[in-house]
């Protein structure tokens, strides 16, 4: 079983709920506006884009990044102390309490996509009410990055566990995959050929971002049809 | 009579009187001026204020620095590289001119072997303050992951620091029995302790098994300490990032680190020479021998830059060109450029003449110009990589903060601290390998140059 | 030790297994007690540790069912309710980051009087008592001089128990004054619906099975109509095979939503009605618009009034005034393009055109050219998108105001009204006392149309007791005496009427929170205040208020309770069969199951298509689309003045040189609630990194030209005002043009969202369309230069 996320870049409507999800869903802390511009945001997800052209003739693609749990992660490779590492259902975890904050893991991932805790997350006072009790907080000095929601994947294994059977594709979603409200995002296990989530990939012929770099992304953009940008 | 030991003197009795040779090198280490110690608490004083740095740093999480996302890695990072770079000064040079029987080593090896035992310190110290938890930093031997080249460098560090302070000891044993005879106070105490603990006496027997000994470190030493800079440029050239993922890294950190380390050498011979009035002993010819290497260094540095760049430039790939481009033209031209000046252009200009290689002038004016280049040169191999990240994801640009200048302050100045105790403490010219040169050297030249050429007529050897 | 025996051996042995076993369980365990009830309820993993409720999403006035997660009376996650018919599960970032708001550390914890004169900031913290004193010591006067009608609120709610609440008791002091502001939607757009479709303010856009969305300039995908409902028809649109949904967008700059468009159209700012009237002129010549069609429209060909006089109709002027060529010439869009858009529009099978923005208006009489182009294909094959749903049967809580009394806007008063804040500032520059002496505001979204300067915001000045009830420090309370902060939207007991997306439903919920901070709720907080004042409004609790509305619902026999898809869609067919099963069950047992599903809809609408006896253009009075449609305007003013035209910014005399400035929304800063939200702000253009403050785009060649670079600043200048913003340079904005953020009621004084000050707004005032008084902006031409650094 290999998680894995389908974006479906034609219905995205970059309306940013997925990014505001993860970051209230994973008690992410949220960036001041000194903070955001020296580049110190922490998001899991984030809507990045690339853009070619002038003006006569620009074409701009837009899309949610997050950490896109390769099947062969180059930050897995580069960790002195294994603190991130993949597991056997394919997401690549972190593991905060053994990080030592070297950072060498942020440079390796081609993505960008793992962030650092610069200083001690600050929440404003009162505004620790609303961290959510499944995902714990991170101190100062460690990495951190998306999980695929693994706080959820832990209940709804309980849960299967309870009624006496295997964790299938499914039984859990991420918080910006349930969010989404154009229902762009779909999340499945890849190794099921039966799944939404194969046909889809199958039927649009998706693809993934710098696959030529051999890091094997679980994450995978299915372009509009009709081929605009 | 008593139990000592031949030629140790015992305690409360008279010291042996010094040779000639003895008492010029000896010199620092009895007297102290108030120069000295003027130097000495400024030193102490910037050590200071950069512990301070490095406590407000901790307390206050990595955020005080001008780091952010994507550059992650920074000052610290460049500071690591160039110190462990600088590292190569001692050990590789004084065991190649070991191994090449180079007789103009002598008055040099000490004060190389010392550059490197200590600065090795500050390369690894660096990375430990560039960690978000240096409180975890053990945790690289309980959980370690062999797979990451930062692995690697710690054991190659680790190795390289273990066998270059063997390499730095073992020579220095003789001196410290002389030292032992001829020097008293606490200093005498220390000697003895030392003595002690390795339990030589310098007889003709240990002193045979210690040259065995040199001349087997100096052998393993040679590939330790290519490893290390090797191991180190890995960890960049180990990831797939643009500019980064070079195969040309590993043998350009090496001739970089070198080449760093031979001025670094210069540097210390220029000021020492003249601050310990070692005129007699570091000659005009050491300067012209190490000057032409570093001259030969300069071209290699050269080479390896224009390869790395050229076949950037002409490989044409969009991100690798971005971050060629941010570099020769960009945000970083200034770095860029003065690099190669510094490096290249300055070096090149005073060392290619032999006046320019014999004038103290001359040689500190490159060996300081060749570190402030290569110390760019760091700079500009890991930032720019890092700022033109595949994914940009920021327009904010990093800065260095105060607290990260004053950290790199604060390792030249407790290195050089350390450095001044030293000499302090300990001969910086090995008084022995001196003598023996001046003893031996000139018949054992002779014997060996006999070899190289056929047996004169009617000296009875064999053609 | 030797000297023991065996008999204290075991004596100690089993001394120590007894002690052991005693320290082990406790004495109290021993002696039979049980377990303290209390501290296994404390445990974490006790039952009642975390539970769901629902809510209605206060982020804008669209009416999102939400469902809250609350973990030990903490509210820690929120998720659209998979019911409901707006979002269906979905939510937009606005109402994501409802949580982040609702624990805004810089929420307003209780009743505040301002310490000294509007211009000074300092505030009193006081009691309920004592803030609610000030107000209705100024209110009794009122009423007892017989002068209650002085009394106005402006809300930004959308119509709900709470608009009732308010509505009602101000009634009760004898004033009609009571109107909503809906940040989402341009003011001028329902007035010019209302002659196109017929329709009055309550009209909606139905999605579900819309081929081609043309939007001339409307932001479809940032802040529009409802973010989540447009988000999710436009998903499913996207990723249907058959009849997919294509997206046009019309516009100078690459938007976000433009960047999502199959066709991306470039055209210059503020022409694109051109755009519309060339189409629809195209569509009529090659007759891709049925006759019947036609003939249906009033105004089309040439037509005799009442009075004998010949009016010239709309046709001959798309002919001869907006022909290809000359819109071509005008917009930059090149003549094959208006010809491919406008068979395009013509022979997908339903398509919409939308023109309404929202960051100032393209005024009324470019959107009626844009509902001409929908009033056309409406009946001419397609089904038709542009929908007036029917209105909901809620119990009223009173009468009506009566219409004389409320301040309106001659010549179209019985069917639209204009802003109310552009009537507002009419009595500043008509020399007039302002009509109130008691306003209230209920946050600073209320107040979106006003920027500082214009007459709206002097006259405000003026009002002598201006009430908030903001939650959070914004543009409401810098202009109040009296700040009564307001509860959130989880905290009460609600309903909310939603129009958006042609449904006829109510959302509605019971309070899923306690109170956080000592707030009330304006439906409670103006009654209190009318009660004190000497009148009974006769009105009960949230709760009663709501279940009291609600209860209309029942007895008009339509509807259910949310539901899933296929339980809304056998309902309506009961319904159409006319059968409704709810009638088994009690009134109280419908409201309660309303209020447990999250709100009640009438699964019937959207109706699918128009029937003969209402056909779409003509409304129940037979009035048809295009004016001058008899009734209307009686004064005969020149025909083309009154039919669909391309209004420009032009109204304003030297301005002939400069930079087009193109106002543009920042859709997640639009909405009502607390401004003060980093993940939004953060969020605000991701595509040029901005946030946290108002920003400009120029393109590069202008920026070269003017010297300036991404992240500097410039100044923009026109003759009503001029803002410093920050630059960045971007390939998306038209040479000659500059691209100014949008977003007024997005900056307050919150640690996050006080680098918010005025966008474009502030440029744009003084300048209204002609009809309606709402604010345009689009075309108007501005000064631009760069601004040294270090300047304020």
């Amino acid at each position: 079983m290999r998680w894995a996320m389908v974006i479906d870049l034609g219905a995205c409507t970059g309306c940013g709920a997925c990014v505001v999800t993860c970051r209230q869903e994973n008690n992410v802390p949220v960036a001041d506006e000194e903070t955001f511009y020296h580049g110190r945001n922490l998001d899991w997800i984030q809507l990045e884009d690339q853009a070619e052209g002038e003006y006569e003739n620009l074409r701009v693609r837009q899309y949610p990044l997050m950490c896109q749990q390769c099947d062969k992660p180059p930050c897995v490779k580069v960790c002195p102390v294994r603190a991130t590492y993949r597991d056997e259902e394919g997401i690549v975890g972190q593991i905060y309490r053994r990080c030592i904050g070297c950072r060498y893991c942020t440079n390796a991932c081609p993505y960008s996509v793992k962030t650092f805790n610069w200083k001690k997350p600050g929440w404003a006072e009162g505004t620790e009410r609303r961290q959510s009790p499944d995902v714990s907080l991170r101190p100062a000095g460690v990495v951190e990055k998306c999980t695929f929601c693994h706080h959820r994947r832990q209940k709804a294994k309980e849960a299967v566990r309870a009624e006496g059977r295997e964790l299938g594709a499914g039984d859990y979603e991420p918080a910006c995959v349930e969010v989404c409200p154009a229902g762009a995002m779909t999340f499945g296990d890849l190794d099921d050929p039966s799944s939404p989530l194969a046909q889809l990939v199958q039927d649009r012929h998706g693809e993934r971002l710098m696959d030529d770099l051999g890091t094997e992304p679980k994450v995978i953009y299915l372009r509009p049809p009709g081929g605009r940008s | 009579m008593s139990t000592a030991r031949a030629g140790a003197a015992p305690v409360g009795e008279p010291l042996a009187p010094m040779t000639v040779h003895e008492r010029a090198i000896f010199a620092p280490i009895t007297t102290t001026g108030t120069g000295f110690k003027a130097l000495a608490l400024g030193l102490a004083l910037v050590s200071a204020w950069a512990l301070f740095a490095w406590i407000w740093q901790l307390t206050h999480g990595l955020g005080v620095t001008g780091l952010l996302r994507p550059t992650y890695w920074g000052i610290y990072i460049t500071n690591f590289v160039f110190f462990i770079g600088v590292s190569h000064a001692g050990t590789l040079i004084s065991a190649i001119l070991r191994l090449s029987k180079a007789e103009w080593r002598r008055s040099v090896t000490r004060m190389a072997e010392v550059i490197t035992v200590l600065v090795i310190a500050f390369g690894a110290g660096n990375v430990i303050v560039d960690l978000g938890r240096s409180d975890r930093a053990l945790y690289v031997f309980r959980h370690a992951n062999f797979k990451s080249p930062l692995l690697w460098d710690i054991c190659s560090i680790s190795i390289y620091l273990t066998a270059s302070t063997i390499y730095l000891v073992l020579p220095m044993l003789p001196d410290l029995v002389r030292l032992e005879q001829k020097v008293g106070g606490w200093r005498g105490s220390v000697y003895r302790a030392l003595l002690r603990a390795t339990g030589y006496r310098d007889t003709p027997k240990q002193r045979h098994r210690l040259e065995r000994a040199i001349g087997v470190m100096m052998v393993l030493v040679l590939p330790i300490a290519i490893s290390v800079h090797t191991v180190v440029s890995w960890v960049f050239a180990m990831t797939i990032q643009p500019m980064w993922h070079s195969t040309i890294f590993g043998p350009y950190f090496v001739a970089g680190a070198i080449f760093s380390g031979i001025a670094a050498i210069l540097t210390f011979m220029v000021v020492l020479r003249r601050a310990y009035h070692l005129e007699a002993y570091l000659r005009p010819v050491h300067f012209d021998n190490l000057g032409k290497l570093l001259l030969v260094m300069t071209l290699f540095w050269l080479y390896f830059t224009f390869a790395e760049h050229l076949t950037t430039y002409y490989g044409g790939e969009p991100h690798e060109l971005r971050v060629l481009f941010d570099k020769v033209t960009g945000r970083f031209a200034l770095q860029f450029w003065v690099m190669v000046v510094t490096c290249f252009v300055i070096p090149f200009a005073i060392l290619c003449r032999a006046k320019g290689r014999r004038s103290e002038l001359g040689i500190l004016l490159a060996s300081l110009s060749v570190n402030f280049g290569m110390y760019l040169e760091r700079y500009t191999i890991v930032v720019p990589s890092l700022t033109n990240a595949r994914i940009l994801m920021t327009d904010a640009r990093y800065t260095p903060t105060w607290v990260e200048w004053s950290i790199l302050a604060g390792c030249v100045s407790t290195f050089l601290l350390l450095y001044l105790g030293f000499t302090k403490l300990f001969p910086i010219i090995s008084v022995w390998e001196v003598e023996e040169g001046i003893e031996h050297g000139p018949r054992e030249t002779t014997d060996r140059l006999a070899t190289y050429y056929p047996p004169m007529a009617g000296s009875g050897e064999a053609p | 030790m030797s000297n023991w025996r065996r008999r204290d051996f075991l004596g100690l042995v089993a001394g120590s297994a007894v002690g052991f076993t005693l320290g082990k369980l406790g004495l109290p365990a021993l002696l039979g007690a049980r377990p303290d009830p209390a501290s296994t309820t404390r445990s974490h993993d006790g039952l009642d540790a975390e539970r769901e409720a629902l809510g209605v999403c206060g982020g804008c006035s669209a009416g999102c069912s939400v469902k809250l997660r609350i973990v030990e009376g903490r509210l820690v996650g929120l998720r659209g309710n998979p019911l409901c018919p707006l979002g269906a599960g979905g939510l937009c970032a606005r109402g994501a980051s409802e949580v982040e708001a609702y624990y805004d550390p810089d929420r307003i914890v209780g009743p505040l009087v301002r310490d000294g004169d509007r211009a000074k900031d300092r505030w009193n913290r006081v009691t309920w008592d004592e803030g609610l004193a000030r107000v209705s010591q100024q209110l009794g006067r009122l009423v007892g001089s017989r002068r209650g009608a002085r009394v106005g609120a402006i809300l930004s709610s959308a119509r709900g128990s709470m608009g009732a609440a308010v509505e009602r008791a101000l009634a009760a002091v004898g004033s009609p004054h009571v109107y909503h502001v809906d940040a989402l939607r341009d003011e001028a757009a329902a007035p010019f619906a209302a002659l196109a479709v017929g329709a009055d303010r309550r009209f909606g856009y139905d999605l579900e099975t819309t081929d081609l969305v043309l939007s001339l300039g409307t932001p479809v995908l940032e802040g529009w109509l409802s973010p989540a409902y447009v988000a999710r028809r436009f998903g499913q649109g996207r990723q249907r095979t058959e009849a997919r949904l294509r997206l046009v967008q019309v516009e100078s700059r690459m938007s976000p939503t433009a960047m999502r468009a199959d066709e991306w159209i470039r055209c210059v700012p503020g022409t694109e009605p051109l755009l519309a009237l060339a189409m629809a002129g195209v569509l009529l010549r090659e007759g891709l618009v049925d006759a019947s069609a036609q003939a249906a429209l009033v105004g089309l060909a040439p037509w005799k009034d009442a009075a004998g006089r010949l009016h010239r109709g709309l046709r001959p002027l798309l002919d001869y005034a907006y022909s290809p060529v000359t819109v071509s010439r005008e917009t930059g869009v090149p003549v094959v393009d208006i010809l491919r858009l406008a068979r395009m529009f013509g022979t997908a099978q339903n398509p919409v055109a939308v023109g309404e923005q929202t960051a100032g208006s393209a005024g009324a009489f470019g959107l009626g050219a844009v509902h001409l182009l929908n009033a056309l294909r409406a009946r001419s094959g397609s089904r038709g998108c542009v929908v007036t749903p029917d209105t909901i049967p809620v119990t009223a809580l009173g009468a009506s105001a009566p219409v004389e009394g409320r301040i309106d806007r001659p010549p179209i008063a019985s069917v639209a009204s204009t802003p109310v804040w552009r009537a507002l500032g009419g009595f500043e520059t008509e020399g007039r006392e302002p009509p109130f002496d008691i306003l209230f505001l209920e946050d600073g979204a209320a107040m979106s149309d006003v920027v500082a300067g214009d007459p709206a915001s002097r006259l405000l000045g003026k009002i002598p007791l201006v009430v908030s009830f903001a939650s959070a420090l914004d543009a409401s309370t810098a202009a109040a005496d009296v700040v009564l902060p307001s509860t959130s939207y989880f905290e009460q007991a609600l309903d909310v009427e939603i129009d958006a997306g042609g449904f006829v439903a109510v959302a509605a919920a019971r309070p899923a929170l306690p109170p956080l901070l000592d707030a009330r709720s304006p439906a409670q907080v103006v009654p209190e205040l009318v009660r004190r004042s000497g009148r009974e409004p006769q009105l009960g609790t949230e709760e009663q208020m709501v279940r009291y509305r609600l209860g209309g619902l029942y007895r008009a026999r339509r509807g259910m309770a949310y539901g899933t898809p296929f339980r809304r869609g056998w309902m309506a067919q009961m319904e159409e069969a006319g059968w409704w099963t709810p009638a088994s069950i009690s009134e109280g047992q419908f409201i309660d199951s309303v209020l447990e599903r999250g709100g009640w809809v009438d699964p019937r609408m959207p109706r699918p298509g128009f029937s003969p006896e209402k056909p779409y253009g003509v409304d129940a009075r037979g009035r048809g689309f295009v004016p001058p449609a008899k009734a209307l305007f009686a004064q005969g003013a020149e025909d083309d003045a009154w039919l669909p035209h391309n209004e420009s910014a032009g109204d304003s005399p030297g301005t002939a040189q400069g930079m087009l400035l193109v106002p543009f929304t920042v859709g997640v800063l639009r909405g009502r609630g607390s401004p003060n939200r980093p993940s939004l702000l953060a969020l605000a253009a991701p595509h040029v990194r901005a946030g946290f403050h108002p920003w400009a785009e120029l393109n590069p060649k202008d920026a070269k030209r003017l010297g300036v670079e991404s992240g500097g600043k410039v100044r923009i200048a026109s003759e009503h005002g001029n803002v410093v913003v920050s630059l960045r340079v971007t390939e998306g904005v038209r040479p000659g043009t500059v691209a100014l953020a949008n977003a007024p009621a997005a900056g307050g004084a919150g640690r996050y969202a006080k680098s918010w000050k005025a966008g474009s707004e502030r440029l744009m005032a003084g300048i209204y369309g002609r009809l309606t008084g709402a604010r345009t902006g689009r075309g108007m031409r501005v000064q631009v230069e760069a601004e040294p650094k270090g300047a304020a």
